[in-house]
């Protein structure tokens, strides 16, 4: 995984490149990363990643943000930008480099696995340049902001 | 209108619950851990197999890395080719090789994460956690009453 740091930047970055709420965005964009409460569960002695991978495919991802969506007035709109948030979260994860397998991209229908090994998850150029790019769109967007009042 | 919404709500639950008990029980017959291949080794004896573990011994004499796999008793014994100068005793590895002894693999690939590099990847993500609840609540609360998220401001 690229770290939380990236993975909630790119989100940031989307939501305002598309006028969508970000704080919900930015959610979405961790919603795949649930998968981690398995490291709760290590800390107990118990080990339940098998059964917590589907939280890491897009079906699983999409019914979470499904549900969280449920708390809010308008669900619909709720939903949309926690699933461009988890869209964010699978591009991503999709150029991370293993020496074999990747994400289950159509769990539950296959359990075929696709990535692209482009970028080492030790990386962190990568969070470097998520954290450039991320100031420059807040300049960017502090100026629009400044010359629109 | 409020019993659409929970019967929508336990509906996803009972599909993500359905999709949580699938992936436990058939998972290692589609992408099987390195203990269940190793419960059942004959099945697995001369396959490709790929698991990830912590390096406990880097032997450059053998070109051999002796690894422990997390949460298991298991240490393997790892043959390769190349041993990289900057494998060390605590680094994070993930193997693609043949499974060619109960505790032996042939590497064909290796990728190397460095302990430290591996723990900063944690403390990278740390800030996250606050920057993602500041971004939400910043323009939402939750109201105990209606037991919904709403807008902080109207007009936000």
């Amino acid at each position: 995984m690229p770290d939380w740091l990236t993975h909630t930047l790119a989100g940031w970055i989307t939501g305002k490149a598309i006028k969508m709420e970000v704080g919900l965005l930015v959610v979405g964009s961790l919603i795949p990363d649930l998968v981690k409460i398995n490291l709760a569960f290590l800390y107990l002695g118990v080990d339940l990643h098998h059964f917590l991978n589907p939280f890491h495919t897009p079906a699983g991802a999409f019914f979470i943000a499904g549900i969280f969506a449920l708390f809010f007035e308008d669900a619909k709109k709720a939903f949309i930008p926690l699933g461009i948030g988890i869209i964010t979260h699978f591009i991503l994860d999709f150029f991370l480099v293993h020496v074999s397998g990747g994400m289950k991209l159509l769990f539950p229908i296959s359990w075929s696995e696709w990535q692209y090994y482009l970028i080492r998850s030790d990386d962190y150029h990568m969070t470097i340049v998520a954290v450039l790019a991320a100031i420059l769109v807040y300049i960017i967007y502090f100026y629009h902001k400044k010359e629109r009042l | 209108m409020k019993h659409k919404r929970l019967i929508l709500g336990i509906f996803l639950a009972i599909i993500l619950t359905l999709l949580i008990l699938y992936s436990g029980l058939e998972y290692n017959n589609y992408d099987p851990g390195i203990e269940y291949i190793l419960e059942n080794f004959e099945t697995y004896n001369n396959t490709k197999i790929s698991f990830s573990g912590v390096i406990e011994e880097v032997n450059t004499t053998n070109q051999q890395i002796t690894i422990s796999i997390p949460r298991t008793p298991y240490l393997m014994e790892i043959k390769t080719d190349t041993i990289e100068d900057n494998m060390q005793k605590g680094d994070i590895v993930e193997i693609l090789g043949v499974l060619d002894g109960k505790y032996h693999v042939t590497a064909e690939k290796i990728l190397v994460i460095q302990q430290w590099k591996y723990d900063l990847i944690f403390i990278r993500s740390l800030p996250a956690i606050p920057f993602a609840l500041y971004l939400f609540f910043r323009t939402r609360r939750f109201n105990k009453k209606t037991f919904r998220f709403e807008w902080r401001d109207k007009d936000a």
